[in-house]
């Protein structure tokens, strides 16, 4: 609430659109089943094959003869279950090797933070192709490839902090109370670190949806007859001269949730930037 | 500090240097092809061989039916009979079982090897021998013994008489490769080929592409291309760009959808060159669902070709009406299966009466035959329509074919026991027997269904021995009936079409039904 305010306060359409559009995202991916059924998006009907956008089929159908509209729904359902359960993998676990690694400094969190170097020293997308080729094709490997070659950048990204946070005044009282390292490091260090991770999140669900459309355009994701947007692209490609609707659409929607997800990453930056405030 | 930073300056300048190299490299490659009367070939898929012995795969039989030749070869394209190559003349003895070929003489091989009788034993001894695992060794199975008789003559000896003998010896496994080849080359003469042929190759960059030059010891007639360049693009809508953009002469696989857009460019036509290719799903026949004929019948009949044909390959197919598509060998004709959605639930009623529980695994793969994943998808749907649960996976062509045909003993092929209940496979053999042998024989190393019908069998095992070429047909005729109205071992799809794009100034191609090129005869300009 605080955030839209925000919003309307410093007229920053761009984020007020981008919330438009996530929510939208967001509610036909959880209503999927209430707006069309699962039969429509996957039932092949070579009857209507190929049909141009029109009242019956407001995005045309595609080369099975699937509605594009069902298919672009049931879609988005798939590629948030995927980024938001891939971003909270390698959010959670990198949060947690990060945190402990800044907590405890020593030898083995060294060993530890050298490990992520190697590891982020490969390309994301080529790691994730290296994960789906060991743990097979499907939902659950993309989700995992997702969100384990996610978790060296948190790590990363969240050890600074904590190494600063620690030195801080109200930790070394805590400290000085005789609290426990957990209660330290959960209950006074990591909370403060809040708005990194939602900002991050934010920006990472971005990220995270174009890496898993990216690979199962590569054929490396759902396998058919689930709808997925980058698979459905690497089908129309066929068509792309004769029916350019259908690389469109599901291009289209990918750019408008990634590009929304960027510019209320952006958004939620500014909001939480410490140096912003005297604004608010 | 000082150190990391020259290090640095240092291997920037090894970075130049590499870049220049490479550059002079690649400058030096192109200019290697004389621009004057090269060929260029694109496929979809890339040679995995060169040695002819153990390929069975089309792309890498493009180039060594160039760069081999055989003993005896199919007068043409329409396989109408078959005449001499590198043997002159044969005879066959009285009781069938002794053929006498005299080979041709003054003929040396690439590498400037005679070819001679011990050449043609060696050969043939070493497709026979089982350390070699060539998967096309089945073929070869009835000869018993190979013998020298003098420097041009070579007497094959057979257990029991051998009708296809010759068609074997015509076939594109036979090329005769350079003993001295072979020897030195080990295990890697799969990369360093040596035949006889109008041929030889130049050069060859897995993924990339392969360059054919004249060999100037060939004998026959002067080949018209200098050079052929052969090059694999995976991906259809690409393999049209190579052929609008100029960068190919000649590109198979044309997508149906790009039909149209190529016919209205200008100096571009597009050939439809009919196909022994049938496509088909193989069903498991050893587990359930499909070990049960009922199903495999029911899902036949589940399937609304026409639709698949019309719809997503654009007209470019045929409906099978039969197990052998025009232009294959002892080709017989049935009423094709209608669709009848309604009478294959019933049959599935009847094997499973409250409807099959379990998943049906599919695979197929992508990129290897006409809208393979499309018709795969398509196919899924209509099995769903009668009531099938499945399981789709779409694999890479390479990794599909060694899953398949994983050689261990009882785990791979011949016994049915893939992790799928059904994927997706198409022939294009042209001769009868080599066709139906290698499917539905018990056990055949490529029979990956586990398919066995004691009759097929039977039927199979008096053909296999019967010199009476029109009774043998009669019987491999009789398993054609027997597969395709009795005993059906897989989902029929449909037969396909040869979409090929070339240059207008391309003249002179021919190609088998088969879908081999003949690029002898071609000229470019």
């Amino acid at each position: 609430m605080e955030f839209l305010k925000y919003i309307i306060k410093t007229r920053n359409y761009l984020a007020g659109v981008s919330f438009v559009v996530i929510g939208l995202f967001i509610l036909s991916a959880l209503c999927a089943p209430l707006l069309v059924s699962w039969d429509t998006a996957t039932q092949v009907s070579l009857s209507t094959a190929l049909e141009p956008p029109s009242l019956t089929f407001f995005f045309g159908t595609d080369e099975l003869g699937r509605d594009m509209l069902a298919r672009i729904i049931w879609g988005a359902r798939i590629t948030l279950l995927i980024a938001v359960l891939g971003v909270a993998m390698s959010l959670g676990l990198g949060v947690l090797i990060g945190g402990l690694c800044g907590f405890y400094a020593g030898r083995i969190s060294e060993l530890t933070m050298r490990l992520m170097d190697v590891v982020i020293a490969f390309p994301r997308i080529l790691m994730a192709i290296i994960l789906i080729t060991v743990l097979g094709v499907g939902v659950t490997s993309l989700m995992l490839a997702i969100g384990i070659s996610g978790i060296p950048i948190y790590a990363r990204l969240f050890r600074a902090p904590v190494l600063a946070l620690k030195q801080r005044e109200f930790v070394l009282a805590s400290r000085s109370l005789g609290a426990r390292d957990s209660t330290l490091l959960f209950s006074h260090i990591l909370p403060n670190t809040s708005s990194l991770m939602i900002v991050q999140g934010t920006l990472s669900l971005a990220e995270a949806i174009l890496i898993a459309s990216g690979l199962s355009f590569l054929g490396l994701g759902p396998q058919p007859p689930i709808p997925e947007w980058g698979a459905m692209i690497a089908t129309a490609r066929a068509h792309i001269t004769s029916h350019p609707h259908l690389v469109m659409v599901p291009g289209l929607a990918l750019f408008f949730v990634i590009l929304g997800f960027n510019l209320l990453g952006d958004a939620l930056r500014d909001y939480t930037d410490p140096r912003m405030t005297t604004s608010r | 500090m000082f150190i990391s930073e020259r290090y640095f300056a240092g291997s920037r300048v090894i970075r130049c240097l590499a870049a220049v190299l490479l550059g002079m490299g690649l400058l030096g490659a192109t200019a290697a092809i004389p621009a004057e009367n090269v060929l260029r070939y694109v496929e979809g898929a890339d040679i995995d061989t060169l040695d002819p012995a153990v390929s069975r795969s089309r792309p890498s039989q493009i180039i060594s039916t160039h760069v081999f030749d055989t003993l005896v070869q199919w007068k043409d394209t329409t396989l109408s009979a078959i005449v001499p190559d590198l043997a002159e003349s044969w005879q066959i003895s009285a009781d069938k079982r002794k053929w006498t070929f005299k080979l041709r003489r003054g003929i040396t091989f690439q590498d400037g090897t005679p070819f001679n009788a011990a050449a043609v034993k060696f050969n043939l001894d070493r497709v026979l021998d089982p350390q070699l695992g060539s998967p096309n060794r089945s073929l070869y199975a009835g000869i018993s013994n190979v013998s020298v008789v003098d420097d041009f003559t070579v007497v094959i000896e057979t257990k029991e008489p051998m009708p296809t003998l010759l068609e074997a010896l015509a076939g594109e496994s036979s090329g005769i490769n350079s003993p001295a080849a072979v020897e030195k080359y080990g295990r890697r003469y799969g990369r360093n080929p040596v035949g006889t042929g109008p041929y030889m190759v130049k050069e060859w960059t897995p993924g990339e592409r392969c360059i054919l030059i004249r060999n100037p010891r060939y004998t026959g007639p002067k080949p018209k291309p200098d050079t052929i360049l052969y090059r694999p693009v995976p991906e259809g809508g690409a393999r049209v760009v190579e052929l609008q953009s100029g960068n190919a002469d000649i590109v198979t696989g044309i997508p149906p959808e790009a039909v149209e857009g190529l016919k209205k460019t200008s100096g571009i036509r597009v050939e439809i060159v009919p196909s022994s290719f049938q496509l088909f799903f193989e069903l498991n026949n050893t587990r359930p669902p499909f070990n049960d004929v009922r199903v495999r019948r029911a899902v036949n009949l589940a399937i609304d070709r026409k639709a698949i044909i019309e719809k997503i390959l654009g007209g470019y197919g045929h409906n099978p009406d039969g197990l052998f598509p025009p232009g294959v060998q002892g080709r017989v004709q049935f009423k094709p299966y209608a669709y009848d959605p309604e009478e294959a639930k019933r049959l599935i009623r009847e094997v499973y009466p409250d409807g099959y529980k379990d998943t049906v695994v599919m695979w197929s793969t992508e990129g290897r035959y006409m809208k393979d994943r499309s018709v795969a998808e398509a196919v899924q749907g209509y099995l769903n329509k009668i009531g099938f649960k499945t399981e789709f996976r779409v694999w890479e062509w390479a990794t599909y074919q060694r899953t398949l045909y994983k050689p261990e003993p009882g785990k791979g092929t011949g016994k049915g026991s893939n992790d799928a209940n059904m994927w997706f496979l198409g022939t294009s053999i042209p001769t009868a027997d080599w066709r139906l042998r290698r499917k539905v024989s018990t056990g055949d190393a490529s029979n990956l269904t586990g398919y066995s019908d004691p009759a097929v069998d039977d039927l199979l095992a008096k053909a296999a021995v019967n010199m009476d070429y029109k009774q043998r047909m009669a019987q491999l005729g009789e398993i054609q009936r027997i597969f395709w109205e009795k005993n059906p071992g897989w989902l029929f799809l449909f037969n396909q079409v040869q979409i090929i794009g070339v240059r207008d100034k391309v003249k002179g191609l021919e190609m088998f039904a088969y879908e081999l090129p003949v690029l002898n005869n071609v000229t470019t300009n």
